[in-house]
């Protein structure tokens, strides 16, 4: 057939991608939870990718998995890092790319990377999941609210409430009090977005942070984040269509630059 | 009525003076283990340097890990929050400020830099050791300001400093006679504000206030009365809490405060009389012997006739954690309860303090203390 | 239940019973007789020996931190002990987590995870009793307080050495003042009279193995890297904290610095294929069972040398002990100011050849994880990609497997 195709799978904490990339870009790609069975849902996230980009396994030339359980992925032909794959795959898309926040379900990471799309520098937050998406899924039941509307909700506060703790422990208790104590729940929901940007500002500030911003990973989707950042940042902030899948499209990128897989 | 209009007005005019600093070139200082008479004898204004409590962390400056004063203290740093400053002095206090110390430096020099070694011991050895290191200060100190220390302009900040601290000890003795006439929230954020400010302005202050406040008689209190102690605090809120809860702080031991030197001898010899009353003074847990420091706790418990232990400790404040055990021992031989707290410097009591702190003041109601 | 305890009656039994040290070595002896890791035999002989004479008390037991000079023990005939090298031998065997749990009803797990497993150990009387504890002030802010605790807690003596930032004649003159003190009020408090010629021969010893230590160091330069970093972390470094001014660090060092030789001469490398060379920042390591290291071999990536063992110190005077382990003490490159330390790493980063800079930040470590910012901007503005790699050096539950391969992994990447 001589088709030139390759395939990127992102094996998240909290979700699960995979994409397909032709010569000419993205073919199709699929998000799904990662749940308790991270080689089950790398099998099934592929399989979907596949059929959704109407390709047969069997002409995929190569593989590169990526993410927290990027080793159990069974069939890959090579690992990388999410942190080099986001900068790979930010870069693809916004290629004037030269910071990356990556906000995931259990971490975030601020990366800068050089006009080639190599990491010069990353940072990544340690143990605790302060500010990250498992950190807003329990912000979110706390106010009882979906996930999805977090975002949009807090645009329609005109000031947030400070918010003291990051601790996602103390965070939801002192949520609770707010409540408790009758402040509006939009006005939480923008003082848990200021917290959570201003964390990763400070994070960015460190690294020396240059334009423009590239914002990947499932939190992107929170229009109230990507505006906090904005504010504190001072410029505009990249967002991709699917922010989610672009550590897959990365690892995708690497795997057709490595060229098809020796066997 | 009319004391506690004249403490808004106390508090309002050294917040002024505070500002303006006479003047003079201020100098930043981090630990009560400086001899400050050092910089007033050379004409300066020592300021000491407490970082309004905040979730400004240095993040990436320092490791999570780090005391969250040093943090908040780094992260005012390198945003210009101490640009005024003409010089900072960090003392050998512990691993944290050693390393405040470095980042500051790097990051965001101040025009005069220098750290005062201080033993952590108190032997003939360490005072005379401590003494040159004073000496060395001061010589560093002349060059860079252009000034000259002598042996009177020393003495003579060493009395009007003595003159602070009578005073102030005054006004704390005030504490616990009942209904007392000054809160110990206010006491402390009086005391802390005048860690930075003119002394001649804060001993006028104290003056009066000691004035008004001894002459009146003293009240009846049903609160419960708490002893207070532990590492740096973060502001008043937590004593301001306690208060709401219907306790009351009688006697503290806690930094910015009341861990202060009583008195310095004025002498021929004013760098050794500062090396030994500074070593001598009361110890924060930063020193090598937890024995002293806990028999004086036992004494002001004892004085102070209070009913339960307030032990503070910031997060990660290796001296006071470490020590937090002995403290525990100590007053299980003398049967007083203690609450044991940890803060990150936010200023802010949370929804888990007061839950601790209202089940704490029970605990002694039913203990029928 | 009544067999649980028994059991764990006679392990403490076994474990405080010189004569089991005694019967382990022959036994070890023979169960290694193919290793042909003689170094390694050596700490674990000298290990054995040192329990022996701990549990055996023919001599003063005394106490130490680890940064306290060992020479001072071992120049007056006492039996030093060292619990926070103890208890990341503990880590090693795999025992750690249940006297961490146990000192955790008592203390912050914000402390050191090494003094509270050592603590637990002690709670639950496994180690032997002290006659004294030395320590002194500097680099570690908790271990004073730490053996402070100790000392109340067996109602032992506790003498400081009080290290100061400053270096200098003043500072010298004070920790050199202070070490004769203690020479003369340890002897009083155990009744002994010091003999100065034995504090001289310690002296001696320990300039002895500082030789090979010097040769040792001067051989890890060679490409491929001879001996393995996680090596470097564990009984190496131990051997540096514990047996210097003993025969037993002459014999080690000695060892050591030969087999180097042979590999060095034979270009034979620890790593089947090294492609990267990489500098370990911080004394330590993770203790217990992971993958670090593994996955840096999978990566070809060497850890060529470790910063803790950096040759700090000027050749002592044996007729002058108290001035020169005053000079050992205050030129300790992780005390006082960071500029030292961060020269020291820049002097490291060029001799080693080193491509990538891993600093480890132990969860309840202060000293040297206060000064990673720092020290890795130095660095990175020279180029050199560089990590810090959060984990806990004694508590495997406060250690993330992913993230440290994450880490480890990308900062390869960046190395192309």
């Amino acid at each position: 057939m001589g088709k030139r195709i390759y395939a990127g799978i992102d094996i998240g904490s909290l979700s699960s991608e995979a994409v397909i990339l032709g010569e000419n870009g993205i073919l199709g790609y699929s998000v799904r939870n990662t749940g308790a069975d991270p080689q089950r849902v790398a099998q099934e996230c592929m399989e979907e990718a596949l059929a959704r980009a109407n390709v047969a396994k069997e002409d995929v030339l190569s593989i590169v998995a990526t993410g927290y359980g990027r080793i159990r992925v069974p069939f890959a032909d090579r690992e990388i890092t999410e942190i080099t794959c986001h900068a790979k795959g930010a870069h693809f898309l916004f290629p004037e790319t030269r910071t990356v926040i990556d906000i995931g379900g259990q971490d975030s990471k601020v990366i800068t990377l050089d006009e080639r799309g190599a990491v010069t520098d990353f940072a990544m937050n340690d143990r605790c999941a302060a500010g990250t998406g498992r950190f807003l899924e329990v912000m979110a039941t706390a106010l009882e609210t979906k996930l999805s509307e977090l975002g949009q909700r807090s645009l329609e506060a005109k000031k947030g409430v400070p918010i003291s703790s990051m601790c996602t422990v103390f965070a939801e208790s002192e949520v609770i009090s707010l409540i408790a104590e009758g402040k509006r729940r939009e006005e939480i929901m923008r003082g848990l977005h200021e917290a959570i940007s201003s964390r990763v500002y400070r994070m960015a500030k460190k690294l020396r942070v240059k334009k423009e911003i590239t914002f990947t990973g499932g939190v992107a989707k929170n229009q109230g984040i990507v505006k906090a950042l904005e504010v504190l940042f001072k410029m505009p902030v990249n967002v991709p269509d699917e922010p989610q899948i672009v550590g897959a499209l990365g690892a995708a990128l690497y795997a057709r630059s490595a060229g098809p897989r020796a066997r | 009525m009319q004391d506690r209009l004249t403490f808004k007005e106390i508090l309002q005019d050294l917040a002024k003076a505070q500002a303006s600093g006479e003047g003079k070139p201020l100098v930043g200082w981090t630990c009560t283990y400086l001899p400050v008479e050092i910089l007033e004898a050379a004409g300066l204004q020592p300021y000491r340097i407490l970082p309004e409590p905040s979730s400004e962390k240095a993040d990436g400056y320092l490791d999570p890990n780090m005391c969250p004063l040093v943090k908040t203290n780094l992260g005012k740093a390198i945003t210009g929050g101490y640009s005024f400053l003409s010089g900072i002095i960090i003392l050998n206090t512990c691993d944290g400020m050693r390393r405040l110390y470095d980042a500051w430096r790097f990051y965001c020099p101040s025009p005069f830099s220098f750290l005062l070694d201080v033993p952590k011991t108190v032997t003939s050895l360490s005072v005379s050791y401590f003494k040159e290191r004073l000496k060395e200060l001061a010589t560093q100190v002349e060059k860079h300001f252009k000034v000259e220390i002598t042996t009177d302009s020393l003495n003579q900040a060493i009395e009007e400093a003595n003159l602070t601290r009578s005073l102030s000890r005054r006004l704390i003795s005030l504490q616990g006679r009942g209904a007392p006439p000054v809160k110990h929230s206010e006491l402390l954020d009086l005391l802390s504000l005048g860690s930075r400010t003119p002394r001649s302005v804060f001993n006028k202050a104290l003056e009066k206030m000691v004035r008004v406040l001894e002459g009146e008689p003293a009240g009846v209190s049903n609160a419960y009365r708490l002893l207070l102690t532990g590492s740096s605090l973060d502001g008043s809120a937590l004593v301001r809490l306690i208060e709401e809860l219907g306790g009351e702080v009688t006697i503290s031991d806690i930094c910015p405060g009341t861990r202060f030197v009583d008195y310095v001898e004025p002498s021929a010899d004013p760098l050794f009389s500062l090396s030994h009353a500074y070593l001598h003074k009361t110890a924060c847990a930063r020193m090598f012997d937890s024995e002293s420091r806990i028999s004086a706790l036992k004494e002001s418990l004892l004085k102070s006739k209070a009913q339960g232990v307030v032990y503070f400790s910031l997060k990660f404040c290796d001296p006071f954690l470490y020590e937090a055990p002995f403290l525990e021992e100590a007053l299980r031989e003398l049967d007083i309860p203690v609450l044991f707290l940890e803060g990150e410097y936010t200023g802010r009591v949370g929804g888990g303090v007061r839950t601790r702190v209202q089940a704490f003041l029970e605990m002694l109601e039913k203990n029928g203390k | 239940m009544e067999n649980e305890r028994g059991r764990e009656k006679l392990i403490k039994w076994a474990v405080k019973s010189p004569l089991t040290y005694r019967l382990l070595r022959p036994v070890l002896d023979l169960l290694t007789r193919k290793n042909d890791n003689e170094p390694f035999k050596i700490w674990v002989r000298f290990l054995l020996d040192a329990m022996n004479n701990s549990y055996a008390r023919k001599q003063p037991v005394v106490w130490m931190s680890a940064f306290t000079p060992s020479e001072i023990a071992y120049g007056m005939g006492y039996v030093p002990f060292m619990p926070e090298i103890i208890a990341s031998v503990v880590t090693y065997l795999g025992k750690s987590k249940g006297p961490i749990a146990l000192a955790n009803a008592y203390a912050s797990s914000d402390l050191c995870s090494f003094h509270r497993c050592a603590l637990g150990l002690v709670m639950e009387d496994y180690l032997p009793k002290p006659d004294l504890i030395i320590s002194s002030s500097y680099l570690c802010e908790g271990a004073n307080k730490f053996f402070h605790y100790l000392a109340s807690y067996y109602r032992c003596p506790h003498l400081m050495v009080d290290a100061p930032y400053r270096g200098g004649s003043a500072a010298k003159k004070y920790v050199a003042d202070q070490l004769k003190e203690l020479v003369d009020k340890s002897s009083r408090l155990l009744g002994l009279v010091p003999d100065m010629s034995v504090m001289s021969q310690a002296l001696e010893l320990s300039n002895k193995a500082r030789a090979y230590i010097a040769e040792i160091n001067r051989l890890r330069r060679s490409r491929p890297s001879p001996f393995p970093g996680s090596e470097g972390l564990s009984y190496l470094a131990g051997m540096v904290f514990y047996s210097l001014g003993s025969k037993w660090g002459v014999d080690f060092f000695k060892t050591l610095h030969l087999s180097l030789e042979q590999k060095v001469a034979k270009g034979e490398g620890y790593l089947p294929e090294e492609k990267y060379r990489l500098l370990w920042l911080h004394h330590i390591r993770p203790y217990y069972k992971n993958e670090i290291f593994k996955i840096l071999e999978e990566k070809k990536a060497a850890v060529s040398f470790e910063e803790t063992n950096y040759l700090y110190w000027p050749a002592l005077e044996p007729s002058k002990p108290y001035e020169s382990l005053a000079d050992k003490i205050i030129s300790n490159i992780w005390a006082g100011s960071l500029e030292r330390r961060v020269h020291a790493i820049e002097e490291m980063v060029e001799e080693y050849d080193i491509d990538g800079v891993i600093h480890f930040s132990h969860w309840g470590c202060r000293q040297s994880c206060g000064g990673a910012a720092v020290v890795g901007d130095v660095l990175k503005q020279k180029g050199l990609p560089y990590i810090v790699l959060p984990g806990d050096g004694a508590d495997p539950d406060n250690f993330s497997p992913g993230q440290t391969r994450t880490r480890l992994e990308a900062l390869i990447e960046m190395l192309g």
